[in-house]
């Protein structure tokens, strides 16, 4: 380490057996909603079939302390950094330290509604290549909560990917002890690692991202005019958004309106959160019960379920939808572009065309461009294998193979 | 068509199930909320939580449901079937030797309570130093899906209910003419019977009277003015629709935490109690018990929880959504007599009325200086008044 100045203190999960009787009770007692005919494939929202059953696996068959030594497999700690304004954040964070002498230090971000449980199965296939047979590079990696999110402190006010950005990078440098490292992300990870990319890209080597969050600043004059292909993906993209959004309407907005239901109702919860797994998973979506539970098994769901119900943190977390566009960092600046080498994965979601590269290069330099022939946008834990192969080739293909200080 | 025959009701909830929600209010754990600066609107997020506490407490030890139930009780109530629809309505003949006939529907998160206080005055307006041949005869339904209605197997939207309606009019209690009367989803009901089902057309609707811009003419904004509401009216949209958004789109997502919490539902419609009304004090500063009392709010919250219909009111939303919106084709209008009561504090702002008569043929127009968007609930002598000033101006 080169200059620690921030301790960390080591962290394992223990929810109290009192929490999770609570937990019990209060699905014991769910009062469920009835359905409108016709939501077989969930055109209305979460199916209610589906609800039954995960709230009976929950509260029968669920095995939290299993989850739990699952989570606290890898090294956790909480390290707490002060802001310009005097406020305290806590982060948490798994760290996995890479085969090697001089792994590639690598920050992987979640998104909404996950947590860091979306990274859980592709640490170690990260960190050491070598133990499944793979090419390197390996990685120390580093998996945190977003602020607000599972284990890490709720900001006393909400706080966007911009200030979350810096966070990580003194969490990288001051906590960490790196100069430079890499990043990983989707959905609001991205945002938070396309602004570390644009606020440190000095430190910051290279990243790999499965969302493209940035929107360019379309009427500057060093943006060409939209092309046929790009016309075409902002229509059906918007028409699809219009029919999907109403979550981030509500979020952005008045998340205090719906933060008493899901902060009381552990189904509630399950419900909001479920309908996104759904829609945004690679699922089957014939079948549409067998689809769901195949690609996110019971046990994985609520394990991400159960992390934002014991911690509490469902409207600290629905609540960056609100201090994201307050900070405005979803928009580039006229003239900003993401300089840092950027590597794009776009798992598929069914209904969605592909996005043309002419508008990813808009706003970042895109060094690899790849279209994933399945996963969709919990890509680490529905494809896990995949998505880990794809992340060290992308590095090696960018010539980002070994972290910059010796071992 | 298929009606039953109406049979009489009264509210009667099992102790069991008030029983229940008393539980989970009273077990509420409290939790965060942002950081609010001194000076700024507590709701800005949303669902104050200072105020939820408060009110819960309340709600817990000193809110009396059976006393709620003997006001909604005042009045004859009835159920009827129409085309497999269960009907909930109030029904009251008015003093008077040839009483007109007014028909007054709610919205949403309101119910039949909203009507409540001005029942019995435009129905006797004797009893409160009026002229008995001013009565009328009131039918005040419960939406379908809403409180003491049936749910509908999918859901159903506004241009459905009016046909409803009409039928429960004419069919069922034999009304062959009728004025309308509504705010919020009751604006567009009425303004889809006024539309729809006016004489002229088939049906009975012969007036309407209207406290929301609900149904809207297929005409853009031309003068300044009517460009400027539009402007604002977008701005209001973006920042205001979240809920319509939701509730059009995915229902069933939101409806898993809001059936099974009785205080998260509360929390969703209270937010709309506080941001759509007049809470403007004598004091100058604003706060939500400047419009309601707790016991109102209470009262309209618990009717949907008693009767489980959360979910459901939320669908009349993705009802209008598949019925195709509420806007009258291209160069058509109502052509039957409208008044406009125009509250200053809803929040879906009436345009101009230059605007409002493309689709309307407009008698009569009333600004008010206090009020919102549950006008009869807030302001109900004010709204009963101009209610009475209407259907005296189109009797003839």
């Amino acid at each position: 380490m080169t200059h620690r100045i921030v301790p960390a203190d080591p962290f394992s999960i223990h929810v109290p057996d009192a929490e999770i009787e609570d937990l019990k009770r209060r699905l014991q007692r769910t009062r469920f909603p009835n359905e409108p005919l016709g939501n077989e494939h969930w055109e209305y929202g979460t199916s209610l079939p589906y609800m039954e059953r995960l709230v009976e696996y929950w509260r029968d068959d669920f095995d939290w302390r299993a989850a739990e030594a699952n989570l606290n497999r890898f090294p956790q700690y909480r390290a707490t950094l002060t802001d310009d304004e005097g406020e305290d954040h806590t982060i948490h964070f798994i760290y996995e330290r890479g085969s090697g002498d001089n792994p590639v230090p690598l920050i992987l971000t979640h998104g909404w509604p996950s947590t860091f449980r979306e990274f859980l199965d592709v640490v170690d296939p990260l960190a050491h290549p070598e133990k499944y047979g793979k090419p390197g590079p390996a990685f120390d990696v580093i998996v945190p909560s977003l602020m607000g999110y599972g284990f890490s402190s709720l900001p006393r006010k909400p706080i966007g990917p911009g200030a979350i950005a810096d966070l990580w990078h003194r969490l990288m440098t001051e906590v960490l002890g790196y100069d430079r490292y890499a990043a990983e992300a989707g959905d609001w990870g991205s945002f938070v690692t396309s602004r570390l990319a644009l606020q440190h890209s000095d430190a910051v080597m290279g990243i790999h991202l499965t969302m493209l969050p940035l929107r360019p600043h379309l009427k500057h004059e060093s943006q060409p005019p939209v092309t046929e292909e790009e016309g075409h993906w902002i229509a059906k993209m918007q028409k699809w958004w219009r029919q999907e959004e109403g979550y981030r309407s509500i979020q952005s907005t008045k998340p205090m309106a719906l933060a008493f239901a899901v902060m009381d109702s552990p189904a509630g919860l399950a419900g909001w959160l479920a309908d996104k797994y759904y829609r945004l998973g690679d699922t089957d979506k014939t079948e549409t019960m067998e689809g769901m539970i195949a690609r996110f098994p019971f046990d994985h769901i609520l394990t991400q379920f159960s992390i934002y119900w014991f911690t509490g943190t469902i409207n600290s977390a629905n609540t960056l939808y609100k201090a994201g566009p307050a900070e405005g960092t979803g928009l580039l600046k006229p003239g900003e572009k993401v300089t840092v080498p950027t590597a794009y994965s776009e798992y598929p979601i069914d209904v969605l065309p592909d996005t043309p590269r002419s508008w990813a290069e808009r706003g970042y330099n895109i060094v690899r461009w790849r279209m994933m022939d399945r996963g969709g946008h919990f890509a680490a834990m529905e494809e896990p294998e995949l998505f880990a192969d794809d992340v060290r080739d992308a590095f090696h293909e960018m010539g980002i193979t070994e972290g910059t200080k010796a071992g | 068509m298929s009606a039953s025959k109406p049979v009489p009701f009264t509210v009667d909830i099992p102790q069991g199930k008030l029983d229940a929600i008393h539980a989970k209010v009273s077990a509420y754990e409290w939790h965060e909320m942002p950081e609010i600066d001194p000076g700024v609107d507590r709701w800005a997020y949303g669902t104050d939580m200072e105020y939820m506490r408060e009110l819960c407490t309340y709600w817990t030890t000193k809110f009396d449901w059976r006393a709620a139930e003997r006001k909604l009780n005042a009045f004859p109530q009835f159920h009827v079937e129409i085309d497999s629809q269960k009907v909930h309505f109030i029904h009251v003949k008015g003093s008077g030797s040839n009483p007109e006939t007014v028909l007054m529907t709610h919205g949403w998160p309101g119910s039949v309570f909203e009507f409540n206080a001005v029942i019995e005055q435009l129905a006797h307006p004797e009893k409160f130093g009026g002229n008995a041949e001013e009565g009328m005869n009131l039918v005040v339904p419960s939406l379908p899906g809403y409180g003491f209605s049936g749910k509908p197997k999918k859901p159903i939207g506004p241009k459905g209910t009016a046909a409803l309606w009409d039928k429960l009019m004419r069919e069922v209690l034999g009304y062959d003419t009728y004025i309308a009367q509504g705010g919020d989803w009751g604006s567009v009901v009425s303004g889809w019977l006024a539309y729809e089902h006016s004489a002229t057309k088939g049906g009975g609707c012969k007036a309407v009277h209207l406290n929301m811009y609900g149904v809207r003419p297929a005409a853009l904004p031309e003068t300044e003015e009517e460009k400027q509401w539009a402007a604002g009216a977008a701005m209001t949209f973006e920042l205001e629709s979240a809920y319509l958004r939701l509730q059009m789109t995915k229902p069933q997502t939101l409806s898993y935490g809001m059936m099974d919490s009785p205080v998260g539902a509360a929390a969703w419609i209270i937010e709309k109690f506080n941001g759509w009304s007049d809470r403007r004090g004598p004091d100058g500063k604003e706060h939500i018990e400047n419009a309601y009392t707790k016991d109102q709010l209470l009262t309209n919250v618990m009717i949907y929880l008693v009767t489980g219909t959360f979910n459901t009111a939320t669908w009349f939303y993705r009802g209008m959504f598949e019925e195709g919106g509420t806007s009258m084709a291209p160069g058509t209008k109502v052509d039957v007599p409208t008044g406009i009561a125009n509250f200053p504090k809803e929040f879906l702002v009436f345009p101009p009325r230059s605007m409002v008569e493309k689709g309307y043929n407009i008698v009569r127009w009333s600004d008010f200086e206090h009020g919102g968007h549950f006008a009869a609930l807030e302001t109900g002598d004010v709204f009963a008044d101009d209610v009475r000033a209407f259907v005296n101006q189109v009797k003839g």
